[in-house]
């Protein structure tokens, strides 16, 4: 199917293009092409039937996991569980005895006095058997009121709030006094 | 219609890899990839008198698929590596004769479509009908793009530096 619009490659470039196939062909014809693609299809399979492995799970087993996923989430943000408090209890009323004058701190043992304890009744009991171990292990070196009793346990909130009034009070201590030092 | 039939045309398959890719070892991993995508849809081929058509179509497109990722790399490489790029194309050019990778660039510079009439008609040396049922062209569509093909290997031959100093 030739026509007058044919314009054909010039001679040089045909030969070279001829001359590139030829050597390539040769080669070509001499590699095991057939072995190496049997190969590749095998290697593939394997994959493949790899993949298929995740597909094996049942469906069932797929939702069952998503609603015990999911029903653990709900479980998680419906129900927030408080550690029990790092500061002895009574720390507030302390604070504020030992400074007096700063409004926050008298608040804050004001609320500590009266806010509940946010943890079930049997994390809340195993807490306060550990607060009373550690309480009644540090009770030798201890400096508390003699008229102190013991705190209820601070929401997260509070204790972030108590951390950041700690520093400022440290910082203004420290710039006020060069010789203060905590501890 | 098996793996084992489709190896049949696989001289014809290599020849369309080796006109698209820049050395045997570019040409020979494409005919392999050219391969396993045959060998994966295999199942959706429906007539099998159309197996060869089928498989020159997979050619070109896995073909037309190395040459733009092999660009996206390259321009990668020029932004990060320049001199890794340069080394990469300086060991293309010494492994092949000069001209024969300038022919190579030509074709592979050539829009898709331009150069894959040219491929299929200078290297698979397929007849114009069979380029016109592999890539669902007119056999005139196809002449018209196989001249202008040729002519802008042509062109660019004539205007690089290297062919400008042997004359």
């Amino acid at each position: 199917m030739k026509s007058a619009k044919d314009k054909p490659l010039p001679e040089d470039v045909r030969r070279l293009i001829e001359a590139e196939e030829d050597a390539a062909l040769a080669r070509f014809r001499s590699d095991d092409f057939a072995g190496r693609v049997a190969k590749a299809v095998t290697a593939n399979g394997d994959r493949a039937s790899a993949r298929a492995g995740a597909h094996r799970i049942p469906r069932w087993a797929w939702a069952a996991a998503a609603v015990f996923g999911l029903a653990a989430i709900v479980a998680y943000l419906a129900f927030p569980k408080r550690g029990p408090s790092p500061f002895e209890p009574g720390t507030a009323r302390a604070a504020s005895v030992r400074l007096p004058g700063l409004d926050g701190l008298d608040a804050w043992a004001r609320d500590a006095a009266l806010e509940p304890a946010p943890l079930s009744p049997a994390a809340g009991g195993f807490a306060a058997v550990l607060a009373g171990l550690t309480t009644r292990a540090r009770a030798t070196d201890a400096v508390e009121p003699a008229s102190m009793a013991p705190a209820p346990r601070l929401g997260l909130e509070k204790l972030m709030e108590i951390l950041i009034r700690d520093r400022a009070v440290e910082k203004a201590l420290s710039l006020a006094s060069p010789k203060f030092k905590e501890g | 219609m098996t793996l084992e039939d489709l190896l049949v045309h696989r001289e014809g398959v290599f020849r369309v890899c080796l006109g698209f890719s820049r050395d045997y070892a570019e040409a020979e991993d494409l005919a392999q990839e050219v391969y396993l995508r045959a060998f994966r849809g295999l199942a959706g081929l429906k007539n099998p008198a159309t197996a060869r058509d089928w498989l020159f179509r997979i050619a070109r497109n896995a073909c037309l698929d190395h040459i733009k990722t092999a660009r996206k790399r390259r321009k990668l490489l020029v932004r990060f590596a320049p001199r890794a790029d340069a080394a990469d194309a300086l060991e293309a050019r010494q492994t092949l004769d000069p001209r024969l990778a300038l022919v190579k660039a030509a074709v592979r510079g050539l829009p898709p479509r331009l150069g894959e009439v040219f491929v299929l008609r200078e290297y698979a040396r397929l007849p114009y009908d069979e380029i016109g049922r592999t890539l669902g062209l007119r056999p005139g569509t196809v002449m018209s793009r196989l001249n202008r093909a040729r002519a802008a290997v042509a062109r660019t031959l004539q205007e690089s530096p290297h062919e400008k100093r042997e004359r």
